[in-house]
C-alpha cells in the first residue's frame, strides 16, 4: 500500500484519535455522570479513499421520536496521490427515531480543512535550482451536509450503541479560487 | 461472470486501498506560483528517453490519456502525465493573474526541471494535444535546448485562425445535411450562423453554440463508440478527483476569452518559423475542433528543415486518433521516436 504519512501528519491523526479518547472518557465522580456519546466512523472520500471520523454529539431538543442534535467531529482522511484531509466540523440537524431502534437523520454544518499533498513536492527557483518544497499544508473553509440512516441499539436495550451510515457532502474552498465538492461515505457506531 | 469479476476487482481494491494508479510508477507535485501540479512518471525509464504529455481541454487531466496505446508508449520509453495549473487535478489556489501563458510555459519549465532532477533523461519528446498542442508551441518558441523532438497531436497553435477553420467546419456539416433532408431542425439556419461568425473574435456564447454543433456533427470522434470512458480504477483508485475535474474545467477557458493580452497570445502562427526541432505533426482528417487545414498550417509553418518534420494525417479519426486509430497513432510516434532518440 501508498500508505506512506509524512510524520506531521500522522501526528495530526494521532491527534485526532487522542481528542477522541478524551471525549469519551468517563466524568469525574464529582461531576455529572451523564456522558457524552463517542461517535467513531469509518470515512471514505469518494467511499474508498480511506479515513477516520471521531466524534460527540448533544441532544438539543427531544421530544417523542424526534431530536435535534449538534455534533463535534474530528476526522482525516487520504487521497492517495492527492492530498491527505484533516478536518474539526460541527453539524446540527434533525433525526427521527422509529420505535424500534431505526432512525434517519439530515445534518448540515460547517468546518475547517487542512489538505496537505500526498506525496514528495518540489519547488523551482527563479535560477532554476529544484528543491524540495515544505509542505505546511492549505487551509480551507469545509461547508457540511450530511444524510443518515442508523439503528440505535438501546431503544430496545440490545447495546448502548448505535450503528450508522451517512452520506456526506462537504465542499473545499478555496480550492483554485472555487469550492471543491467531495462526497464522503461514513460507516460507523455510536456509544452511548 | 464478468460482472462478478469487476465487483470482485473492485472490493479487493477497496479493502486493500490500491490500485496501479496508487502505486505505479514516480509521483510526485511541482509547486509553481500558488499551483500544485501533480506530475506522474510511468513506463520505460531506463530507456532515458522521455514523452512528455501536455493535456488538451483547457481543463483536462493528462491521467485520462493513459490507455492502451501510451501503456504500449510506456513499455518503450517513459511517459510523463502532469496537470497544468487549474486544470485536471492539479491542486492549490493560485491567484486569477497566474493564468496566462507566460505561466503555463513556467510551469511546464518547471515540470521538466524537476523531472530532468529526478530521471536521467537523455531525450525528452513533447507530445501535445489540442490545447497541448498550444501549450507546447508556446513553449517551444521559449525552450527549444534539450527537447529532442515535438509531437503535434490536433494542436491548436492560433486560436483565431482555427476559429474560421472550425466555423467552416460545422458550415459544410451543416449544408450536407441540410441538402440531404437529414435533421433540418438541427441545423437549418446554421450555415448562415456560422458564415456570419467567421472572423468575429471568439467569446463564451458562440465557442459553445459551436462545440455543441461540433460535437453533434462528429466532430470530435469521428466513430462515437470509440470514446474511452473513464474507468472504475481512473474514478475510484486513482489520484483522479471528479470534483476537482469538474471544478477546474473551463476556468482557463474563461480566462482566455476574457483576457485579451491571454487571447492574442494564442496567434501562433507567423512565430512557428523559430521552432526548428524534428517535428511530427498528426492529425485525424475529420477534426472538427481544430479542422485538419491546421496541420497544413503548422507543417508548413514550422521552421524545421523538410526532412526532420513529418505530416501524418489519420483518415478516420476525428480529434481523438490515439483512440479512434490506435495502432497508427502508436506506429507515426514510435517511428519518430527512435528516428531522433
Amino acid at each position: 500500500m501508498d500508505f506512506q504519512l509524512p510524520v506531521t501528519q500522522r501526528l495530526a491523526l494521532a491527534a485526532v484519535i487522542s481528542a477522541a479518547a478524551l471525549l469519551s472518557s468517563p466524568a469525574r465522580a464529582d461531576e455529572s455522570p451523564t456522558r457524552l456519546p463517542l461517535t467513531v466512523a469509518y470515512f471514505g472520500e469518494t467511499l474508498v479513499h480511506p479515513g477516520l471520523t471521531v466524534g460527540t454529539e448533544l441532544s438539543l431538543v427531544r421530544g417523542g421520536s424526534g431530536a435535534i442534535v449538534l455534533t463535534g467531529n474530528l476526522g482525516g482522511y487520504v487521497h492517495s496521490r492527492n492530498h491527505v484531509g484533516l478536518f474539526a466540523s460541527a453539524e446540527v440537524g434533525g433525526r427521527l427515531t422509529a420505535p424500534f431502534g431505526l432512525y434517519g437523520e439530515l445534518l448540515a454544518g460547517a468546518g475547517y480543512l487542512h489538505t496537505f499533498l500526498q506525496g514528495p513536492a518540489y519547488g523551482v527557483s527563479p535560477d532554476g535550482a529544484v528543491q524540495p518544497a515544505a509542505d505546511a499544508g492549505r487551509p480551507a473553509l469545509m461547508p457540511t451536509a450530511s444524510l443518515g440512516l442508523g439503528w440505535d441499539l438501546q431503544r430496545n436495550g440490545v447495546a448502548p450503541l448505535a450503528l450508522f451510515t451517512r452520506v456526506t457532502l462537504f465542499g473545499q474552498f478555496p480550492f483554485n479560487q472555487r469550492l471543491l465538492p467531495h462526497a464522503a461515505v461514513q460507516l460507523g457506531v455510536r456509544f452511548q | 461472470m464478468r460482472t462478478l469479476a469487476t465487483v470482485a476487482l473492485l472490493l479487493a481494491a477497496l479493502l486493500t486501498g490500491c490500485g496501479r494508479f496508487q502505486t505505479e510508477g514516480d509521483f510526485f507535485f511541482v509547486r509553481s506560483a500558488g499551483a500544485d501540479l501533480p506530475v506522474w512518471v510511468r513506463g520505460n525509464t531506463d530507456s532515458g528517453v522521455f514523452m512528455v504529455v501536455l493535456a488538451g481541454g483547457p481543463g483536462n487531466s493528462s491521467m485520462s490519456y493513459v490507455s492502451p496505446v501510451t501503456e504500449s508508449l510506456e513499455e518503450k520509453y517513459a511517459v510523463v502525465y502532469w496537470d497544468q495549473r487549474v486544470t485536471g487535478v492539479a491542486q492549490g489556489n493560485p491567484t486569477p493573474e497566474t493564468l496566462s501563458l507566460g505561466q503555463f510555459v513556467a510551469d511546464t519549465h518547471a515540470v521538466i526541471s524537476t523531472l530532468r532532477q529526478r530521471h536521467d533523461v537523455q531525450k525528452l519528446f513533447l507530445l501535445g494535444p489540442s490545447w497541448g498542442g498550444t501549450l507546447g508551441a508556446a513553449y517551444l518558441l521559449e525552450h527549444q535546448e534539450g527537447v529532442a523532438g515535438w509531437i503535434d497531436l490536433d494542436g491548436n497553435h492560433d486560436w483565431q485562425k482555427n476559429w474560421d477553420f472550425a466555423l467552416d467546419y460545422v458550415k459544410v456539416h451543416a449544408e450536407r445535411k441540410l441538402a440531404a433532408g437529414e435533421e433540418v431542425d438541427t441545423w437549418r439556419g446554421v450555415p448562415e450562423w456560422a458564415e456570419s461568425m467567421k472572423g468575429t473574435r471568439m467569446i463564451s456564447d458562440n465557442l459553445w453554440k459551436w462545440q455543441r454543433l461540433c460535437t453533434k456533427a462528429g466532430g470530435y470522434f469521428h466513430d462515437p463508440s470509440n470514446s474511452p470512458g473513464l474507468g472504475a480504477d481512473m474514478l475510484l483508485f486513482s489520484p483522479f478527483s471528479m470534483g476537482a475535474l469538474r471544478t477546474n474545467n473551463g476556468v482557463v477557458l474563461e480566462k482566455i476569452l476574457s483576457d485579451d493580452t491571454f487571447y492574442d497570445a494564442l496567434r501562433m502562427s507567423p512565430k512557428l518559423s523559430r521552432i526548428t526541432i524534428p517535428s511530427l505533426v498528426l492529425w485525424g482528417r475529420h477534426d472538427g475542433a481544430v479542422p485538419v487545414a491546421m496541420a497544413h498550417d503548422a507543417y508548413d509553418n514550422l521552421g524545421t528543415p523538410p526532412e526532420h518534420k513529418f505530416l501524418v494525417i489519420f483518415e478516420k479519426s476525428a480529434h481523438m486518433a490515439p483512440f479512434e486509430e490506435p495502432e497508427a497513432f502508436l506506429t507515426a510516434v514510435t517511428q519518430f521516436i527512435e528516428k531522433y532518440r
